[in-house]
């Protein structure tokens, strides 16, 4: 009796239980650190004591006036900005490009998307090897071309530039393997109709697969958004921050003050302000992606 | 035939652009240190070496910083695709009361907004308190949860893609509901799970900040907090860097190779479509 | 509300099974006690002291592990167990600059009583007292909380033979002396810079520029830490100077740390840099070297101050919350005694702080050790960083200003105003300037 009451009872309520075990662990990763992180942004530590004393807002007082902060954002947004953008432009057409018929397809496939699946820290060797500017390739290679002297991460000029071109070898391959897919998934009628009709390529392109490939470029871009805006490894190990300050990202600066200075207050009231700027970026997608949802249910 | 053949120059030049730096990667970790930076350079190496693959293995214990990844990874795989289908189906299938499939989905998808400098203390803190730092144990509820809100959402967009009518028939055959789902979604879904494990085996393999911040010794320590452990201060260690670099993408690129055919085809039944 | 009971009962049953699995752990951490565990920076000076472990366990029968980092992450790994008193580490090696946090936050063992269990009185005299003051906090005159045990100091390192054709054939005396011969290699020999700088932002270009801050008779406070000195005459003309070093530098000397300026001396592209001695055997050793037997090493070239040179040892010490304080504080003991220290050398190359190693007449005979007597004039004319708490802020934010005077975005004057600027505010947050 007891025995079909519970089994009874766990199929009534199994959308719920269903759901337990992700909602346990996401809550347990976001609202603790969330009140943690709230707690300590108004706190300051003493640093030769290890004392901790309430401040109340100071450490957002001391961030607006920040230089080294708004310059930190202004280089993530404009690594987050040029490389999320030139990645989608890149792996939209490569994976139009690959939705053909092409002998071999597979193998080009699967060979453009080696970039994405290798450790970010084994990137950021590779490429470091590779822009040493006496002995590096890549200046060995230019050179035969007639370029001679480029200085990559290492001068003011073209630190953050190299660092975008090597998250864009990278990434793009994410970017081309998302669009691929929903390019695949776009079925082939509304195509046959339209030839019907007499359309051009570029036509079709623009009328039919843009349109039907919106959620995978939403999906795409957010996706991208939010780990670019995140940025930390390559960073780290290719300039750790320099040139003066030039690659100086988000991610580091935090780390910085987080684990090296410890100032916890500091860092995660800046934190703070990253997750709110994160969110306001990526609801604009997910309204958007919302907005879809309905549309096609 | 012009055009055609343009056509594959054009991707092949692309591909040769994309596979170089893995290339000269290879290449380095095969190089003594004298050749490494050698004007003009080798593409080959004239005296090919596997010095620097001896030291990690023989001196580094390398093996170990594998076996940690392997069943880190392995077992987050495991845990994540099991929670997050389940939790998937829940909200693909179920009609939750006060449109909770949305709010909830996209919750679920916002906890990866979160930067992982934020919450790398608080969560160092917590497994402290239930000892599992510098555990592998700790590292795969680490991971799991960060890579739950992709599981989900992929699979989300699987089960959608999936006629109702499939389970309802079963269930009027008398299944439960979670034997129709054992049996009869399962298995049209799977394209789908061996994409989304894909990914999540990737995530898993490669990340380092959780892993450099929770794991302290050897007993936990993964293959990129190995790798890094070579870019030391003074000494130059190229080869060995580059050695251990490619030590890591080896089993990544041949798994990556025999399940490519899924990665495509399971993606473009998900979460893409919403 | 009957499913927010259903659901605590799960959270809780959750908890129950985590806890179960967390006393099954504990029970398991206590059975591997004896065990030590070192956290060591993963460069040479790290290896020396890892290798020592091995050979300790074995002749102990103990077990042993080390964990070696990345000197940019040892730091954290560190404060980390440190601050939360995880006590995984046993003995810990650290770089002196973190010393004076280390102490002032009673984070490691005073080690005074363990030297007093073995009926001594403390660090022995043979001991060289730059290498011991750094140890005490309060600076040398305070307890005792590290022993040292990687006797790095600076050095002037110049292309012999380059320096003898473009005549000088012997150690340049001061910096312009050695500008005009490095200056005149720059011109005249093929593919050979005059120097290589060390301008990577951060702890790498601070700790290239101090030797030569110093050498100009720059302070960077002033004896009580209530000054800050580095928007004055003397830091501007070390930093003019320290442009016209990155001038006859190789393209790319912005962003160089340590092993670039090892890969220029290597390649034989440049003739003179300043280092740490880790990279002495290196030079040595044909498989990785062009020009063995082409270096010479001397003091930092100065008008001024003898004590240019920065001293920059590993510290061997015992977390506060190691749970194996005797066997540890054995280990270190015996890994910086005389014997072991010459041994050490011998085999790692692990340059030692005692003064009867350094004048050991054996290892004197030997090419590899010919730098020594240079080595321990540098540690004993030595200067250390600055002894405060907050040393990584500071020096992070003197490094930014230098990397942009480095890379030229701001000029000298303009950096290190605000440099001054910076560091008195830092200073005055920690309670050094009131």
């Amino acid at each position: 009796m007891k025995q079909i009451n519970l089994a009874r009872w766990t199929e009534r309520n199994l959308k719920y239980l269903l759901l337990v075990p992700t909602v346990v662990l996401l809550l347990g990763l976001t609202v603790y650190p969330l009140i943690y992180a709230v707690i300590a942004s108004l706190h300051t530590i003493n640093i030769r004591t290890g004392e901790q004393s309430f401040v109340g807002l100071k450490n957002f007082i001391a961030i607006a006036t920040d230089k080294q902060f708004w310059n930190a954002l202004k280089n993530t947004a404009i690594y987050t900005g040029v490389g999320v953008t030139l990645e989608f432009f890149f792996g939209l057409g490569l994976a139009v490009f690959l939705s053909n018929r092409l002998v071999g397809r597979n193998v080009f496939r699967a060979l453009l998307l080696t970039p994405m699946m290798l450790p970010p820290i084994v990137v950021a060797v590779i490429f470091k090897i590779i822009y040493i500017p006496d002995f590096g390739i890549i200046n060995w290679l230019l050179g035969l071309v007639g370029i001679k002297g480029i200085i990559w991460e290492a001068s003011v000029k073209t630190a953050l530039p190299s660092l975008i071109l090597v998250d864009i070898w990278e990434w793009t391959p994410f970017m081309f393997l998302i669009l691929l897919a929903g390019l695949q998934a776009i079925p082939l009628d509304p195509y046959e109709a339209a030839m019907v009709d007499g359309a051009t390529q570029f036509q079709m392109f623009r009328h039919i697969t843009i349109p039907l490939l919106i959620p995978a470029i939403l999906i795409a871009l957010l996706l991208r958004l939010m780990d670019t805006l995140r940025i930390f490894d390559q960073v780290f190990i290719m300039t750790g921050g320099g040139p003066a300050n030039a690659t100086e990202t988000m991610s580091l600066y935090i780390y910085r003050h987080g684990f090296r200075f410890s100032n916890i207050g500091y860092a995660t009231a800046m934190s703070f302000i990253m997750l709110v700027l994160t969110v306001m970026i990526s609801n604009f997608f997910i309204n958007r992606l919302k907005a879809e949802e309905v549309f096609t249910q | 035939m012009m055009k055609k053949l343009g056509k594959y120059v054009f991707i092949v030049l692309v591909t040769l652009l994309v596979v170089f730096p893995v290339i000269w990667l290879i290449s380095t970790s095969i190089k003594y240190p004298v050749d490494i930076f050698a004007v003009p350079p080798y593409f080959i190496p004239p005296h090919p070496t596997s010095e620097h693959y001896s030291v990690l293995f023989l001196e580094m214990d390398f093996l170990e910083y594998i076996r940690n990844s392997v069943i880190v990874s392995v077992s987050t795989v495991l845990v994540a695709i099991v929670v997050g289908t389940l939790a998937a189906y829940s909200l693909a299938r179920f009609k939750l009361p006060h449109n909770l499939n949305t709010h909830l989905s996209f919750w679920v998808l916002s906890t990866r907004m979160f930067p992982p400098i934020v919450t790398i203390i608080p969560l160092f803190s917590m497994l402290r308190a239930v000892n599992l730092v510098n555990t592998r144990i700790g590292l795969v509820v680490a991971y799991t949860a960060f890579n739950l809100p992709f599981v989900v959402w992929m699979m989300r967009g699987f089960f959608a893609e999936i006629p109702k009518d499939l389970e309802e028939a079963a269930m009027v055959d008398g299944y439960s509901r979670m034997a129709a789902f054992w049996s009869i979604i399962i298995p049209l879904a799977k394209p789908g799970i061996i994409a989304t494990a894909i990914f999540t085996l990737i995530m898993s393999w490669n990340e380092f900040l959780f892993a450099l911040i929770l794991s302290q010794t050897r007993v936990a320590a993964t293959l990129p907090i190995g790798v890094a452990s070579r870019v030391t201060q003074y000494e130059i260690l190229w080869g060995q860097m580059s050695a251990s670099g490619v030590i890591a993408l080896t089993p990544v690129l041949i798994f990556a190779f025999m399940v490519q055919k899924h990665l495509v085809r399971g993606m473009s039944m998900g979460a893409i479509k919403g | 509300m009957k499913n927010l009971t259903k659901i605590l009962i799960a959270l809780m049953l959750v908890g129950l099974i985590c806890s179960v699995y967390a006393g099954g752990k504990q029970e398991q951490a206590a059975e591997v006690t004896g065990k030590l565990v070192l956290a060591t920076n993963n460069a040479p000076e790290g290896k020396s002291m890892a290798k020592a472990l091995d050979e300790f366990g074995k002749l102990r029968g103990i077990k042993v592990e080390v964990v070696e980092a990345p000197y940019s992450n040892l730091f954290e790994k560190e404060v980390l167990d440190l601050s939360k008193g995880t006590g995984l580490y046993d003995i810990i090696l650290l770089d002196d600059p973190w010393f004076t946090q280390f102490a002032e936050n009673d984070w490691l063992t005073e080690l005074t009583p363990y030297f007093q269990a073995k009926q001594e009185s403390g660090l022995s005299a043979d001991f060289i007292d730059k290498s011991q003051a750094i140890c005490r906090y309060p600076y040398a005159r305070g307890l005792l909380y590290a022993v040292p045990a990687v006797g790095n100091a600076q050095m002037f390192f110049y292309r012999k033979d380059l320096f003898e054709k473009y005549g000088l054939a012997r150690a340049p005396a001061n910096w312009d002396e050695a500008f005009a011969i490095m200056k005149k290699i720059a011109e005249s020999e093929d593919n050979v810079h005059g120097y290589v700088l060390r301008g990577q932002q951060g702890n790498p270009v601070v700790a290239q520029f101090m030797p030569v801050f110093w050498s100009f008779n720059g302070k960077m406070f002033n004896e009580d830490k209530s000054k800050v000195q580095i928007d004055t005459p003397e830091a501007l003309n070390a930093l003019n100077f320290f442009l016209k070093l990155k001038s006859i530098s190789p393209p790319g000397a912005e962003s160089f740390n340590a092993q670039q300026l090892a890969t220029h001396m290597l390649m034989g592209t440049a003739a003179s840099t300043i280092n740490w001695p880790a990279f002495v055997p290196t030079f040595e050793d044909p498989k990785q070297s062009k020009i063995v037997g082409k270096i010479a090493y001397a003091p930092i070239p100065s008008d001024f101050a003898v004590g240019s040179s920065e001293i920059g040892h590993w510290l061997a010490a015992i977390p506060a919350s190691s749970k194996n304080k005797e066997l540890a504080f054995e280990f270190v003991h015996w890994a910086t005694s005389a014997e072991k220290q010459k041994e050490l050398a011998l085999k790692w190359g692990n340059p030692p702080t005692r003064k009867s190693v350094f004048q050991d007449p054996e290892l004197l005979a030997m090419a590899e050790f010919r730098h020594y007597p240079v080595l321990l004039q540098a540690i004993s004319n030595s200067t250390p960083r600055p002894r405060i708490a907050n040393w990584n802020e500071v020096e992070n934010s003197f490094g930014i200003y230098l990397s942009k005077a480095v890379a030229g975005t701001m000029t000298p004057k303009e950096a290190l105003a605000a440099a001054q600027v910076d560091v008195e505010k830092l200073m005055k947050k920690a309670g050094y300037i009131k």
